[in-house]
């Protein structure tokens, strides 16, 4: 079953469009990464689905039903823990109190603050006012908070912004053990593919408020597969003897490039150019890490051109 | 469903030294009072044959603006409460109607008002009592002249709670609040129907017409506000 699913969902911002017809279909059980830099849109995506803010078009659809009216909404928000952005909190407050706010509101039993203060490894500083935590730590009580309502969606919204990498490791863990203890679907938000990465099984990345990939982190992967570059002085020469042996390069300023072959495919090639006299310059592997494929799909899209970097 | 919200509301309350304002205001008004009586108590005695009249008179020079402030500063803080650390991000995407919310912070305000008259009433009895005018003669005019002010402020507060929900910087609302409870008592000349007035007005003779326009009015700026609030997109 789907647990969100969008439809040409499009939000204007004083005529200029923050998203624009955005589909997502996030199944049951998944982790889903929605990446892109900052102010393509994701966030302004996630108040939509929360509730925060009306789209301008398109549908949305939460735990298989399409949302006609706020009050539907509210409905299924009961289903949904969520975390966005800089964290929230009543600064006067402690930990727990901060959590027996929404506690009242969302109706669970007591012992429930206590687990998710456990979970998040806050049950020591339960009782101290939250003004003097840590980043980390209201962070991750912005965590228990989300997940105070026993949700079977979390939406996470770059939770690990700001963080040191021992925090960024610690919510990352946390989030880690979410789908497999109870079957929770997860949609977490970053402008840091390797956040994500080991971490999503599906990605959606999003630009200037166009999703521009949507699919299994395998498949982007897939887009990550190494290269072989030959750089050659008589480009096109080389290109005829290539395609002749039954391979497709693509042309890089000097050189040519193939997808990924073997050792014995490498030296059959060379082989063949050197008969035909043509002067190789060097042969190289090139590899495109997933940062480099989000870092080109994303900025293809600013109008840069992105040059590859040489593994 | 409203009433734990209101539970939460109380709760984001503990601890603050909004609660210590509901006796410092009524305790300014009263201790302005007794300055001036302390100072000027002959002339003041001379002024009105009926000394608890004459008090009552006098005490409504300070008790509209003292009580338009504390409703500005209440306002602000409810609303900033939320603003402070950006959760209304929070509050707003859990299961809760928008009106609720509001109504909540309304209801919130208007009590802690509610409560700061009836301090005000105990201190204005006191007050009588400690310059030897005795008993009130009548319960029903001090009842009239403690709360009248805030049945006729509903909709200075209703503006207030509406700006100070809408505008993150509370200097907007704080100005406006400020501005019109310092200024409104010296001017008696202007439309009766600027409602910003209505509660200095406890001693014209159209008493009751602006209590229950107040009310009228202020339950119509609120659910406009409230209207308002629901449709507005969350940043």
């Amino acid at each position: 079953m789907e647990i969100v699913k969008t439809t040409q969902l499009i939000k204007l911002f004083k005529g200029a469009e923050a998203v624009n017809e955005v589909n997502l279909s996030i199944k049951e059980g998944e982790i889903y990464g929605f990446l892109g830099p900052n102010g393509a849109g994701k966030t302004t995506t996630i108040r939509m689905l929360l509730g925060l803010m009306k789209p301008t078009s398109g549908e949305i659809e939460l735990f298989g039903e399409r949302i006609k009216n706020h009050r539907q909404h509210i409905q299924t928000l009961k289903k949904i823990g969520s975390l966005v952005e800089s964290p929230s909190y009543y600064a006067h407050l402690t930990a727990r109190e901060n959590l027996e706010v929404l506690r009242k509101i969302l109706g669970v039993s007591k012992n429930r603050v206590d687990e998710v203060l456990n979970i998040v490894k806050l049950t020591k500083e339960a009782n101290r006012p939250v003004k003097g935590f840590s980043l980390g730590m209201k962070q991750r009580l912005g965590i228990a908070s989300a997940l105070l309502g026993n949700p079977r969606l979390l939406i996470l919204d770059e939770p690990t912004n700001g963080l040191d990498p021992a925090g960024i490791q610690e919510i990352r863990s946390l989030i880690k053990e979410m789908p497999g203890k109870n079957g929770v679907t997860v949609l977490i938000s970053s402008h840091l593919l390797y956040e994500i990465d080991h971490l999503a099984t599906q990605v959606g990345i999003i630009t200037k408020g166009k999703m521009l990939f949507n699919g299994s982190i395998e498949s982007l992967r897939k887009k990550a597969k190494h290269q072989v570059a030959f750089t050659t002085g008589e480009i096109e020469k080389a290109k005829t003897i290539l395609l002749a042996s039954g391979f497709v390069p693509t042309i890089d300023k000097h050189s040519l490039l193939l997808d990924y072959i073997d050792h014995e495919q490498v030296a059959h090639l060379v082989y063949q150019l050197v008969q035909e006299n043509v002067s190789i310059y060097r042969v190289e592997e090139k590899s495109k890490s997933l940062e480099d494929i989000f870092l080109k799909l994303t900025s293809e899209e600013n109008g840069y051109v992105h040059k590859n970097t040489a593994g | 469903m409203f009433t734990k919200i209101l539970q939460a509301e109380c709760i984001k309350l503990k601890r603050k030294w909004l609660w210590f304002l509901l006796f410092l205001g009524p305790a300014g008004v009263i201790g302005l009072t007794l300055v001036d009586y302390s100072v000027r108590y002959e002339y003041l005695i001379q002024q009105n044959p009926n000394v608890w009249e004459g008090l009552l008179h006098e005490l409504n020079i300070t008790l509209p603006i003292a009580f338009l402030l504390g409703g500005t500063i209440l306002a602000s803080n409810v609303a900033h409460i939320e603003y402070h650390r950006s959760s209304w991000k929070q509050l707003l995407s859990l299961p809760v109607s928008r009106l609720s919310v509001y109504t909540a912070k309304f209801v919130v305000v208007m009590f802690m008002l509610l409560i700061a008259s009836a301090v005000l009433l105990i201190g204005i009895f006191g007050l009588g009592w400690w310059l030897g005018f005795g008993l009130p003669p009548s319960w029903k005019t001090l009842f009239v002249y403690t709360f009248y002010p805030f049945f006729s402020a509903i909709p200075f507060v209703a503006i207030q709670i509406w700006l100070s929900m809408l505008f993150k910087n509370q200097s907007r609302s704080l100005a406006l609040g400020i501005v019109m409870s310092v200024t409104m008592s010296g001017m008696r000349e202007l439309p009766s129907w600027f409602f910003w007035q209505w509660p200095m007005l406890v001693f014209s003779d159209y008493r009751n017409t602006y209590m229950i326009t107040g009310v009228i009015i202020g339950v119509f700026l609120y659910a406009a506000g409230a209207l308002h609030f629901i449709k507005k997109d969350v940043a």
